[in-house]
């Protein structure tokens, strides 16, 4: 079987479900030809299936917990896997540290250690096939705050149950971390001195969250901290990043904010559920029809860890004019999801199948952008946008063996894309609430081929005196081409009802449900309807 | 989100000069004299305790911490319950107004439809609380008087949108504080009732306690204020997007 060289096919145009996408979108997204969706694609041969991973194999990278990192992810050919014993033991030993540093008495002398938290248990069934519980979390969320009039430090930490147990041998059952996972997560430690060497300047260092942009939840100019996809469900989850920054407040209206991030951290990838939706694939065009072979061992480049490759620099200068908040800023960092610079595909001859290789490396690139928000009378309004540059062409070597097929595509031009967001939200007299945003381009999307539009909706109401809250309209919708909308659209639908007529207890139940047609990720989750019972105690 | 965004511009109520009686005025004096008792003080601060009762008797507690400077610059900060501690609100002139959540780390801008939404699920909603001047608000009527009081009808101005038909005053006539307020709604149909407890601190008047009854829900309010201080020299920067994280 010979492979036969096609044009390169016009760029995928994918549309994005409303809870993120790396890998295998992306390569779409950014037109590399040749790869395509597994999932959608029926002409998936019996060979290329081989290298699916089995069963046990699925449930095993679904839900190792984070704490043994090193098995969660491809590693490259060499690299140790830290036992994750050790690292359990380094974690704890952190958050030790963190307790040690929040009781030192002797620079907060005159206040309290200030606690806060909640305990949290978030349960997903599917409802198809076997009922599977999608998602199985309990969680203690903890806030701890020390402040005297000149420095706070704050720490907040999650510590959590999450999965079910990832026991593949009988070795495994000596592991209590696989037999029941958790995790430690440091999400945010920082401290904050206001005021540091003037009284216009506030300086910030460590963990810490730095959420720039005025939209809801999409925002394409919020690209300081990484993306925590871990939960799609939770979409707009970033992970903290070890930053300093400095804003310099001119007056009370307008600042001038630097912020330099020291390491380059990646996104994490989704678990659960969603864990495949961005698996890597290529697909091979043969005179029999292509061929989607799933990339098995992706090496992750990431940058050099020092100050010139690694790091992030950014600034932003905020305002207000005409009753309006407005911002303009510039962010010289990497894109937080990866693009392949090299697939090497194998096939053996004997057997028909394919081995595959690739690696992944994370575009640098410059971002432009600005934001607003105001009002029109009593309708709420805001705008962002982003301007992204690449800082050069990203292309992808391909190499398909014992064909001597080799080729190198663009996977993202050096040429600039726009995402932005539109949004609005009013309050009617009846207590209903209702948030409208059009969406172009989502967080994983790159290129100018590779952006598509979504229109996100979310309506509340509050019922039996605020005790009941319901948001009966909660989701977005998506036609990735208008050439041919009833093959390339998708939609997702999230309703949601919570009960909290008691005071620090909330308990809501809610489903998730979406639909679609095409080779994108909105579609990619059709089969994925699930219910979710969550409760939150506050403390 | 919206259940959170907080228009506590009821803190002008807590102010107040005694003056002297006046034997008899009109409509648009009296109420100009209520907004001078109002207004008094150039500041304040204090910590808010809201009582919710529903039907059954059942209590439901609010607390927050409070700065106020002139009539139109505010801060609110829930302390209590644990689940909305942290949340704080900042009200600007021109109806500029944010809400911070700890949780997502940043400032939101709050658009003025939420004036008719409850606030923090109490019987006052935001136009409730509001602090605008009674003057810029409304046009006054004499419709009554008793020993005590004058009894006016207050109309909302044209330019104004308002989820009330009508207010009815009761003001002191003496220290020219209001004693109860009457909202109608659209239809005409009695609506809420807000009792005012007034205290005095030197030359002041303050409110002490709000008792927020909605007629249609059978369900009131009790906001309690304590450590009131008065005139303290709070700075502007305290009324700042830059201050209303730190907490």
């Amino acid at each position: 079987m010979k492979p036969v060289k096609q044009p390169p096919k016009h760029p995928f145009p994918f549309r994005k479900p409303h809870h993120g996408a790396p890998v295998r979108n992306r390569i779409h997204q950014h037109g590399l030809p040749g790869t395509k969706n597994r999932r959608h694609d029926p002409t998936v041969s019996g060979s290329a299936r081989q290298h699916d991973a089995p069963p046990e194999k699925e449930l095993q990278r679904q839900w190792v917990p984070a704490i043994t990192p090193a098995r969660q992810h491809d590693t490259s050919p060499g690299q140790k896997q830290r036992p994750c014993g050790t690292l359990a033991a380094w974690r704890i030993s952190l958050a030790a540290i963190v307790c040690l540093l929040f009781s030192a008495p002797a620079i907060y002398a005159e206040s309290p250690l200030l606690w806060r938290g909640s305990v949290e248990s978030d349960q997903r069934m599917m409802l198809r096939d076997e009922r599977d519980w999608a998602w199985n979390e309990n969680r203690l969320d903890l806030t701890m705050e020390r402040r005297s009039q000149q420095l706070r430090v704050t720490a907040n930490v999650w510590l959590r149950h999450l999965g079910p147990s990832v026991v593949t041998s009988s070795g495994d059952l000596f592991d209590k971390d696989r037999v029941s996972p958790w995790n430690l997560d440091i999400r945010e430690l920082y401290l904050d001195v206001p005021g540091f060497l003037s009284d216009k300047l506030d300086m910030r260092v460590g963990r810490q969250r730095i959420a720039w942009g005025t939209a809801d939840r999409f925002n394409p100019t919020d690209n300081l901290n990484p993306p925590d996809l871990e939960d799609l469900l939770d979409f707009g989850r970033a992970n903290g990043s070890d930053a300093i920054s400095l804003q310099w407040w001119f007056n009370h209206q307008n600042s001038l904010q630097l912020v330099h991030i020291a390491r380059f951290q990646p996104a994490n990838m989704p678990l659960g559920p969603f864990s495949d939706l961005f698996a890597l694939e290529f697909v091979l065009p043969t005179l029999h029809g292509d061929i989607p072979i799933s990339i098995e061992n992706k090496s992750v480049n990431l940058p050099p860890n020092n100050l010139g490759e690694g790091s992030t620099l950014a600034a932003r200068f905020s305002t207000f004019i005409l009753n309006t908040d407005l911002s303009i800023s510039y962010v010289y960092g990497r894109d937080y999801l990866p693009l392949p610079d090299s697939i090497h595909i194998e096939m053996d001859q004997p057997t028909g199948e394919f081995h595959s290789s690739a690696r992944l490396v994370y575009p640098r690139h410059h971002v432009i952008g600005a934001d607003m928000a105001g009002s029109i009378g009593r309708l709420g309004i805001w705008a962002e946008a982003g301007v992204f540059i690449p800082e050069r062409e990203m292309r992808t070597e391909v190499i398909v063996e014992p064909f001597d097929w080799h080729e190198e595509m663009v996977a993202l031009k050096k040429e600039a894309y726009l995402k932005f967001v539109l949004g609005c939200d009013y309050s009617f007299s009846g207590g209903t609430y209702a948030n409208i945003q059009y969406v172009r381009g989502f967080f994983h999307e790159g290129g100018r081929d590779g952006l598509n539009d979504y229109l996100i909706l979310q309506t509340e109401r509050d019922l039996l005196r605020y005790h009941l809250r319901i948001q009966p309209l909660a989701g977005g919708v998506t036609v990735s081409d208008w050439d041919d909308p009833k093959n390339h659209y998708a939609w997702f639908y999230s309703p949601e009802i919570t009960y909290h007529g008691i005071d620090n207890l909330e308990i809501s139940l809610g489903g998730f449900f979406s639909d679609g047609k095409g080779d994108h990720l909105f579609a990619g989750l059709k089969d994925k309807h699930m219910l979710r019972l969550k409760i939150t105690a506050s403390f | 989100m919206k259940t959170l965004v907080i228009s506590f511009l009821w803190m002008g109520l807590l102010l107040g000069v005694s003056q002297g009686p006046l034997l008899s005025q009109d409509a648009a004096e009296i109420l100009h004299k209520m907004d001078e008792v109002l207004f008094a003080p150039d500041d304040q601060q204090s910590e808010v305790r809201m009582i919710l009762t529903d039907r059954g008797g059942n209590e439901r507690v609010r607390e927050a911490s409070v700065w106020q400077k002139g009539a139109d610059m505010r801060l609110f900060r829930f302390t209590s319950p644990a689940a909305e501690a942290g949340i704080a609100f900042l009200s600007l002139p021109d109806e500029v107004m944010y809400l911070y959540m700890p949780a997502y780390g940043r400032e939101r801008r709050i658009a003025s439809h939420v004036k008719n939404q409850s606030f923090a699920g109490t019987d006052f909603s935001y136009e409730d609380l509001e602090a605008e001047r009674y003057t810029e608000r409304f046009s006054a009527k004499l419709k009554d008087q008793a020993t005590d009081r004058w009894i006016l009808e207050l109309t909302p101005l044209p330019h104004l949108r308002s989820d009330y038909s009508k207010i009815i005053a009761h003001v002191h006539k003496e220290n020219h504080y209001p004693i109860k307020m009457e909202s109608y709604d659209r239809g005409g149909q009695l609506y809420k009732v807000a009792e005012y407890t007034f205290g005095r601190q030197g030359d002041y008047w303050f409110t002490e306690e709000i008792m927020m009854t909605n007629k249609r829900r059978n369900h009131s309010t009790r906001m309690v204020f304590e450590k009131v201080i008065l005139n303290s020299g709070i700075g502007d920067e305290v009324f700042t997007v830059r201050n209303l994280g730190r907490f």
